[in-house]
C-alpha cells in the first residue's frame, strides 16, 4: 500500500495521544519519545502544536516553522534511532486515536513518491 | 510492569536522596496518586508540625495509570499539611508533568526539609539533582518555565513551579505548570516556597510496558467516544467550563457580591459566548480528547496583546459575580495575573469579595484598604487587589493570610461574613437550595470544596432510573433511598459518600474528573476504572476493590485531619447558610436556607454510611476491615 499521513495542524490541541499509541504500537513501550510522530510545540500562539512524522518529509515541508524551536536537533536525534513511519500498512493507529481529526491516511496516486 | 515507578525520598536540608520500590501490596491498597499520597501524608508528616516549617512534607505523584493509555492521564497530585487550613493539603493538576515524571522513573516524590538557598529539582532518567535557582527566584510562572527550558536546552522538559506568591508564602499560593494548569487549592505553593524550592523539572526516556496495549488502545477509543458523546464533553470542547455559568446563574446557584445574592442580575457580560471574541484556540492535557483549555489573547486594558490560557468557571465567579463585576475582560485579566503570580483564583476572589462586603457595610474603610475603594463592581480595584495579594503589599498581605487569619487580623465581627469551611473558601456556588451540595462542602477533607464530593448531577432532577443506575450498588451495596429532588435531604448523604469514593479513585488513577460522573451521569466510573487498570497495569482489581482502596485513602485523610484537631464541629457551613434565605433565582432556588436540624441528621447519616462514630471518628471496626488499623505503618 502506498500512502502517507496528511496532517491538519490547525486542529491539533497538543494532547500527544498520537505519540502514545504510536510508541506503544511500534516499540511496545509507552513514552512519546518512542513514537514515529512528534507533536512539536511552537511559539506561534495561533497554531502552537505541529505534528511531524518521521519519514514523511517533515524537514522540507515544515522547516520554517520548526526552526523556531531551539531544540530541533534533539528531535532529529531521537527520530534517527527509530524506524520511519510505515503508516501501519495503511491504517495508522495515530489517526484512529485522534478524535480531533488532525491525522488522516492518504493514498498517493500511482507513481508518486513519499517524500 | 506498568507500575514499576519508584518513590524518591528527598531531603532538601542535607541534599540526600533515597530511592525505594513501591510494594505491590501498597498499590493494591492505595492505587497511586492521591490514594497513595494519603498514606504517605499520614506516615511522613509529624503531628502538629508547622506547615511552613521544614518538618512538613511535600508529596508529588502520578496516578496508577498516569501517562498510560487512558483518557487525560496527565494529572499530577500534590499533598502536604496545608498552611491555609492546618488540615489535609491536597491539590490536583493537569498538564503533562505526571507522565514525564513516570518516564523519568518516579511515581511518587516525598520532599522534606528546606534548601539552604533557592533551588530546583532536576529529575531525569532515574537521576535526581538539586540545582541552584537563585537566578529564578522572583521570576513569574511563565518566565520560570522558559528560563529552565533554556538552561536545560530542552523544550520537552515538564516543570512544576511556584511564582512570586509562593516565594512570599501567600497561604493560598499555587503550584503551576504551563500557562494555566494549577494545583490551586490549600496553599501547596506556599509549602514549596517555604522549602526554598522554586521548581521540579522532569524529563524521561524510560519506556513503560503495559499489559495489553492492543486492547488498551481499543478500549481507550471507546471511552473517548463515550466522553465526547455526552453534552458536557462536546460543549466543553467549545467553551471549557465557562458554559456552566449559563445554567447556574439563571437557576440562582451563583454567589454574587460575596454572599448578598445567589444570582447576578444583568450578568450577560460573563456568559461563555463572550470569550469567542478573544479566543485563538484550545489546548488539551496529556491524552485528552476534550481539550477544554481555552487559549486567548487579551484585547483590552493594561494587558492588551498578552497571551493567556483558561479561565475556568471558578475564575468567572471569583472575578465576576462574587466581586460584582460583569465584564469578562476583568475575569480574563485577573485569570492571567493569578496564573502568572501563582495564587489560587478561588481563594483570591473570595478574599476580595469578603473585603468588599466589609467595605460596603462600613466594617472596614479606606483607612484599612490603603485607600482603595472596595465597592462591589469596581473592576479596577479587583485587579489592583489581585496584584497586592500576590505581592503581599499593604492590605493585600492581610488577605494573603487566608480567611481565618485575615478575619482575626481585621476583627470587628468580620469572620461572620466569610464563606469558608475549615479555613478554605468556597467556590462561587450557593448551596442553600441544594442540601446534597451543602453536605459536600461541609464535610470535604480539604475544606469548602466542589470537586471532592459534589454530586453535580443532583441539580438536574434526573429521572430516578438514571440516579439508580449511578448510585445503587455501583459497586458498593446501598439499600437506602435515592431521591431525585435537589431540595431533598433524603438519600443525599449517600450521594456525597459515593462521589467522595469516585473522585478519590479518579485522583488515585491520575485521570480527569471531567471524564467521570461529575456533571454527567453517562461518564465512566468504577467498572471502567477496573478495566483501565487491568489493561494498562495487569493488576486485577474489581470495581469493589477500587472502591475499597478509595475508602481506605479517604479514611486516612480523615484520620490525618482528626490527628490535627478536627472535630464534628468543623463539618459545618457558614452561619448564613442556616439563617439567611436566598433572595433570588428560580422557584427551586429562591427563599431557601439549609435547615439546621435536617442538616445535622444528614450529617449523622453521612457518618453512619462511612462507619464513623457520631463524633465523626472512623470506627475501629472500619479501620480493621480496611486494613489500616495499624497506621502509621511506615512501609515506605
Amino acid at each position: 500500500m502506498t500512502g502517507t499521513l496528511s496532517i491538519d495542524a490547525t486542529k491539533c490541541t497538543g494532547c500527544r495521544l498520537c505519540e502514545t499509541v504510536c510508541a506503544v504500537t511500534k516499540s511496545g513501550k509507552v513514552n512519546p519519545r518512542y513514537a514515529r510522530i512528534r507533536v512539536v510545540r511552537l511559539e506561534a500562539r495561533d497554531k502552537p502544536y505541529f505534528p511531524v512524522v518521521h519519514g514523511h518529509g517533515f524537514v522540507t515541508s515544515h522547516s520554517h516553522a520548526l526552526h523556531t524551536r531551539p531544540d530541533l536537533e534533539l528531535i532529529f536525534e531521537e527520530f534517527s534511532s527509530l524506524t520511519p513511519c510505515d503508516t501501519c500498512e495503511g491504517d495508522p493507529e495515530c489517526a484512529r486515536a485522534c478524535e480531533a481529526g488532525v491525522l488522516k491516511y492518504q493514498e498517493l496516486a500511482s507513481g508518486s513518491a513519499v517524500d | 510492569m506498568a507500575f514499576q515507578g519508584k518513590l524518591a525520598l528527598i531531603d532538601l536540608s542535607d541534599r540526600s536522596v533515597s530511592i525505594k520500590e513501591i510494594p505491590t501490596t501498597l498499590r493494591e491498597k492505595f492505587l497511586g496518586g492521591r490514594g497513595l499520597d494519603a498514606y504517605l501524608l499520614y506516615n511522613h508528616v509529624p503531628p502538629a508540625c508547622d506547615p511552613l516549617g521544614p518538618a512538613n512534607v511535600l508529596i508529588v505523584s502520578s496516578g496508577l495509570i498516569g501517562g498510560l493509555i487512558a483518557s487525560s492521564s496527565g494529572r499530577s497530585h500534590i499533598m502536604a499539611k496545608s498552611p491555609l487550613t492546618g488540615f489535609v493539603g491536597s491539590s490536583n493538576i493537569g498538564g503533562y508533568f505526571a507522565p514525564e515524571l513516570r518516564f523519568a522513573g518516579f511515581d511518587h516524590l516525598i520532599i522534606k526539609g528546606k534548601a539552604s538557598s533557592p533551588s530546583y529539582l532536576w529529575i531525569h532518567d532515574g537521576e535526581i539533582e538539586l540545582r541552584d535557582a537563585t537566578g529564578l527566584w522572583g521570576k513569574d510562572v511563565f518566565e520560570t518555565q522558559r528560563t529552565i527550558e533554556r538552561e536545560l536546552q530542552d523544550t520537552g522538559v515538564q516543570t512544576l513551579c511556584i511564582g512570586p506568591a509562593g516565594e512570599k508564602l501567600v497561604r493560598f499560593a499555587t503550584i503551576m505548570t504551563g500557562f494555566k494548569n494549577a494545583a490551586g487549592r490549600t496553599g501547596m505553593g506556599a509549602v514549596m516556597g517555604s522549602k526554598n524550592l522554586k521548581a521540579i523539572v522532569a524529563r524521561g526516556r524510560g519506556g513503560i510496558e503495559i499489559d495489553n496495549p492492543r486492547e488498551a488502545i481499543a478500549y481507550n477509543k471507546s471511552i473517548n467516544k463515550q466522553i465526547l458523546s455526552t453534552k458536557i464533553g462536546s460543549i466543553m470542547q467549545k467553551w471549557g467550563t465557562l458554559f456552566i455559568y449559563g445554567a447556574t446563574n439563571p437557576m440562582g446557584f451563583v454567589r454574587t457580591n460575596n454572599f448578598l445574592s445567589n444570582q447576578l442580575e444583568d450578568g450577560e457580560g460573563l456568559e461563555a459566548e463572550n470569550i469567542e471574541e478573544v479566543l485563538v484556540g484550545h489546548g488539551a492535557c496529556f491524552g485528552c480528547q476534550v481539550h477544554c483549555r481555552s487559549r486567548y489573547l487579551l484585547k483590552e486594558g493594561r494587558f492588551a496583546g498578552t497571551y493567556a490560557e483558561g479561565p475556568e468557571y471558578s475564575s468567572q465567579g471569583a472575578f465576576g459575580s462574587m466581586v460584582g463585576c460583569r465584564d469578562l475582560n476583568t475575569v480574563l485579566a485577573c485569570n492571567h495575573l493569578v496564573n502568572r503570580e501563582g495564587i489560587d483564583t478561588l481563594e483570591t476572589g473570595n478574599m476580595i469579595a469578603w473585603a468588599m462586603e466589609l467595605f460596603e457595610k462600613g466594617i472596614i474603610t479606606r483607612a484599612d484598604t490603603d485607600g482603595i475603594d472596595l465597592h462591589f463592581g469596581n473592576d479596577h480595584a479587583v485587579i489592583e487587589m489581585v496584584e497586592r495579594i500576590a505581592a503581599r503589599t499593604g492590605f493585600g498581605s492581610v488577605l494573603a493570610e487566608g480567611p481565618l487569619r485575615a478575619a482575626q487580623a481585621v476583627g470587628r465581627g468580620s469572620e461572620y461574613y466569610l464563606v469558608q469551611v475549615k479555613g478554605m473558601s468556597n467556590l462561587h456556588s450557593d448551596e442553600r437550595p441544594t442540601p446534597a451540595l451543602a453536605l459536600g462542602i461541609a464535610t470535604s477533607s480539604r475544606g469548602a470544596d466542589h470537586i471532592r464530593s459534589r454530586p453535580g448531577i443532583d441539580v438536574y432532577n434526573l429521572p430516578l432510573a438514571v440516579l439508580e443506575r449511578v448510585y445503587r450498588d455501583n459497586p458498593a451495596p446501598y439499600s437506602g433511598p435515592i431521591v431525585n429532588r435537589m431540595d431533598s435531604y433524603e438519600g443525599k448523604a449517600w450521594m456525597v459518600v459515593w462521589q467522595e469514593h469516585n473522585y478519590m479513585a479518579v485522583d488515585a488513577l491520575g485521570v480527569c474528573k471531567f471524564h467521570t460522573v461529575f456533571m454527567s451521569p453517562n461518564l465512566p466510573s468504577f467498572p471502567e476504572f477496573s478495566k483501565l487498570v487491568a489493561l494498562n497495569t495487569g493488576l486485577s482489581l474489581t470495581p469493589l476493590q477500587i472502591w475499597d482502596a478509595a475508602n481506605r485513602s479517604y479514611t486516612l485523610e480523615r484520620m490525618f485531619n482528626i490527628r490535627e484537631g478536627l472535630t464534628r464541629a468543623h463539618d459545618t457551613l457558614p452561619e448564613r447558610y442556616f439563617t439567611v434565605p436566598t433572595p433570588a433565582g428560580s422557584p427551586m432556588a429562591r427563599g431557601k436556607c439549609i435547615d439546621r436540624g435536617k442538616f445535622e441528621r444528614m450529617l449523622d447519616e453521612y457518618y453512619e454510611l462511612h462507619e464513623w462514630d457520631a463524633a465523626g471518628v472512623p470506627t475501629r471496626r472500619l479501620l480493621k476491615r480496611l486494613g489500616i488499623d495499624s497506621e502509621p505503618s511506615h512501609l515506605l
